[in-house]
């Protein structure tokens, strides 16, 4: 049976109960990636959070909080796929108890190991690489906004971390490729949609710090050492497009 | 609460712009750049925090990351050393910051994530007092006036008052001093104007601080069963003894390093077995939170690579001496970058010793997270570096007394003696053991590097390395290194001229950067 669910974690789970008692199953395809045609028998499965909930406590229970946690990241990666990874490594967990974690041979075990290391190596990588703009609304109180379009799904991850730093700014994270926004400010945030066409106001200082920002950048680099692929091993160019300083416009070769 | 920004920086764009560019230009070719060590939650009103682990910001095109604004605050100096970009003798653009203005660009800088805080260091403009107490006066503002709770490394001025010293400790995180030449006859040679006293006053200073304050036991990790703390203790007990709890005293300058006379006895320390209680890296994090903290994460120094004729031996050593006695976090290697004409230095155009750089860090690491001593790395018979082989993979090839090792049944330590695996793959081997015996396809999985690991491995008793004889082995190696392993240190990539010279070739190679530069505190 393959199932088709709404593309949340608690959808994912509720797959996995239907896994348990209707049938098992052979796919599991978010909403948004499951085209009109197919031979397989299909079933969408409507996210039942009692379900999910109870899939979570089993997991757990039986495996650890820590797997639990691995099981999300490995979910935010995006990776399409990723939900029959989850399912093998959870049923696997069943069988094995906490002791799952240290398997790091298993193929399976392994394979969640290199998603959450993905999510964590773009969460990581973000929280120096986003680059936030002063920006001024009509009231004239100063907003941070950042805009990026990360791979996996971090937002929610990254907002620890900005919340701590950022305690008297109000500040906004904008996922443009998921079209959604995290809203912060006075130590709480909340996620809505926001469409990739948006585009603020920016403060009019905002250009003139950018400039001293890649002024920086391009005097920092020493010319007796340019190692441009090694640049590039650290910021993929896939990123380049939303970073102030890109190397793209900053060749600091003659 | 705190002071609202001037808007100095933008009334003023135009110079501000022409000192950013001339003082971050004049101290690109300082290494350090890790904002790593202090963990440092926010707080309400505040603005910034720091994490222990450190955060890269950028990259630039020399491959190297960017995690703090580094600048000088003036590059107006006094002295002429005759490696220094900034000597006074060079005809170079010369201007210096005001306090105000540095505070407004950090603060700017860092409310956009462009900075994971401030890196400040100088020339010496006057008197070293003048230039430290306008250093201190933009660490206050910022601290005090703004607000600011991210990261700063301060660099402190050879020969400045002790109590200066003390504040920029109290406002910084970390603070460091350079040693820059390995021994005291390059110093006399190359910086007459400043002595090895200057240079290791300041840096006891603060090691008798942080001693003070039980903050910092040294470095090592948790496989390491050299640790440094009985040293720590006998510091702190001297400047006890000398009625001088605060650190002010010389404790030590006397027996340093460098004040030796270039003997270098440094090469005979001794480690000490001595090791209780918990692991040093957990005594730091915990420290490290207290509120009025000197230098929470540390100090640190750097030494030039190249611009004398040291050997390997000798920087190793002194930097083993640096991590013992002054309980440095680091010691930071610079290739010499030729950029003044003097004869008592490598002509302009030489070749940057980038791969020598390179295994001196790679030795660093070994010593530093592998329970590898300084004389293991090198010794009198072999006082350099095999540029062509890195140091663990040679001290392999000189000790098949130590292997091959079982996967399934050796400690760690042992385990991280193996070329290819490193601490997360032993982590893994170790964890693993406890719930099923490895195959040497789980070790593949495991992420060990078997094209090196093999030949000195047996996994449940059966060894995978294949007919390679003993004394071919280090061509085998070396076949891989050219071809592999230093491929992203190669500006031709994996393509040119492979196996041939490699040597030869990768001498040239362009820079590795530090490995991990800003998360000195693990390294996996």
């Amino acid at each position: 049976m393959e199932y088709i669910y709404d593309g949340t974690f608690d959808g994912m789970l509720t797959c996995f109960f239907a896994h348990v008692y209707v049938e098992p199953a052979e796919a599991i395809i978010a909403e948004s990636d499951a085209g009109q045609l197919g031979f397989a028998r299909r079933q969408l499965i409507v996210t039942d959070r009692s379900k999910a909930d109870r899939v979570s406590a089993a997991i757990e229970k039986k495996l650890s909080r820590q797997s639990l946690r691995r099981c999300y990241k490995a979910f935010l990666c995006g990776e399409s796929g990723r939900e029959m990874d989850v399912l093998r490594y959870v049923f696997k967990g069943f069988k094995t108890g906490p002791c799952i974690d240290m398997l790091h041979g298993d193929p399976d075990v392994r394979r969640i190991d290199v998603l959450e290391r993905k999510v964590n190596w773009e969460l990581d990588r973000f929280l120096g690489i986003l680059r936030f703009s002063v920006v001024c609304p009509e009231d004239g109180v100063e907003i941070l906004y950042a805009e990026y379009a990360p791979n996996c799904d971090i937002t929610q991850l990254m907002m620890p971390h900005f919340l701590n730093r950022y305690r008297r700014e109000a500040f906004v994270i904008h996922d443009v490729k998921r079209e959604k926004a995290a809203f912060a400010g006075r130590g709480r945030w909340v996620m809505r949609p926001l469409p990739k066409t948006f585009s603020p106001r920016f403060s009019k200082d905002e250009e003139a710090y950018r400039n001293l920002w890649r002024g920086y950048f391009t005097a920092a680099a020493i010319k007796e050492r340019l190692n441009p692929d090694l640049q590039k091993s650290f910021i993929p160019t896939r990123y380049w497009e939303y970073l102030t300083e890109s190397p793209e416009r900053n060749d600091p070769r003659p | 609460m705190f002071a609202p920004l001037y808007n100095f920086v933008m009334e003023n764009f135009d110079l501000v712009m022409a000192k950013l560019r001339i003082l971050s230009d004049a101290a690109k070719y300082d290494v350090s750049c890790s904002s790593s060590g202090t963990e440092r939650r926010g707080s309400d009103g505040h603005i910034g925090s720091a994490a222990s682990c450190g955060i890269c910001h950028t990259w630039t095109a020399d491959g190297r990351c960017v995690s703090l604004l580094k600048v000088l605050y003036t590059n107006r100096c006094v002295y002429d050393c005759a490696y220094c970009v900034n000597r006074r003798s060079n005809d170079v653009e010369r201007t210096a910051f005001t306090p105000k203005e540095l505070a407004e660009l950090t603060m700017e800088f860092y409310r956009r994530n462009y900075i994971e805080g401030l890196f400040l260091s100088s020339a010496v403009d006057g008197h070293p007092d003048r230039t430290t107490e306008e250093i201190c006066e933009a660490l206050r503002m910022l601290r005090e006036d703004f607000g600011f709770l991210g990261y700063i490394h301060a660099k402190l001025i050879p020969g400045a008052d002790p109590q200066l010293v003390r504040r920029i400790g109290f406002l910084a995180d970390r603070v460091s001093v350079n040693i820059e030449l390995p021994n005291r006859e390059s110093l006399a040679r190359l910086a007459p104007q400043k002595s090895p006293e200057g240079i290791l006053r300041p840096m006891r200073q603060i090691t008798d601080g942080l001693a003070e304050q039980r903050a910092l036991v040294g470095a090592g990790n948790r496989y390491s069963k050299y640790r440094y703390a009985p040293n720590t203790l006998e510091d702190r007990a001297s400047a006890y003894a000398h009625g001088d709890p605060k650190g002010t005293l010389l404790a030590g300058v006397g027996s340093g390093a460098i004040a030796s006379g270039g003997g270098l006895d440094t090469a005979a320390v001794v480690f000490d077995g001595a090791a209780e209680g918990m692991s040093l890296r957990q005594i730091d994090t915990r420290m490290a939170v207290r509120k009025d903290r000197f230098a929470p994460a540390g100090q640190t120094t750097q030494l030039i690579i190249g611009a004398t004729g040291d050997t390997d031996l000798q920087i190793l050593a002194l930097s083993h001496a640096m991590y013992k006695k002054f309980l440095m976090r680091r010691v930071y290697f610079s290739a010499y970058i030729p950029l003044n004409d003097s004869p008592l230095l490598p002509a302009i155009g030489t070749t940057v010793p980038l791969l020598r750089e390179h295994r001196l860090y790679q030795a660093d690491w070994l010593m530093r997270f592998y329970g590898f001593s300084a004389d293991e790395i090198v010794d009198e018979a072999h006082p350099d570096l095999d540029v062509e082989l890195d140091p663990k993979v040679s001290w392999a090839l000189r000790h098949p007394e130590f292997f091959p090792v079982e996967i399934n049944r050796a400690d760690a330590e042992a385990l991280l003696r193996v070329p290819g695996l490193g601490n997360l793959s032993v982590m893994r081997i170790i964890r693993q053991r406890r719930a099923a015996a490895l195959s040497y396809d789980d070790l593949k999985r495991i992420g060990a590097v078997l094209k090196r690991a093999k030949y000195f491995i047996t996994v449940n008793g059966r060894y995978y390395g294949g007919g390679v004889k003993q004394d071919s082995l280090r061509d085998h190696l070396l076949m891989q290194s050219g071809g592999v392993q230093l491929d992203m240190f190669s500006p031709d990539g994996p393509a040119a001229g492979r196996l041939s010279g490699a040597a030869d070739r990768l001498s040239g190679a362009a820079a590795p950067g530090t490995p991990a530069e800003a998360r000195d505190g693990i390294h996996i």
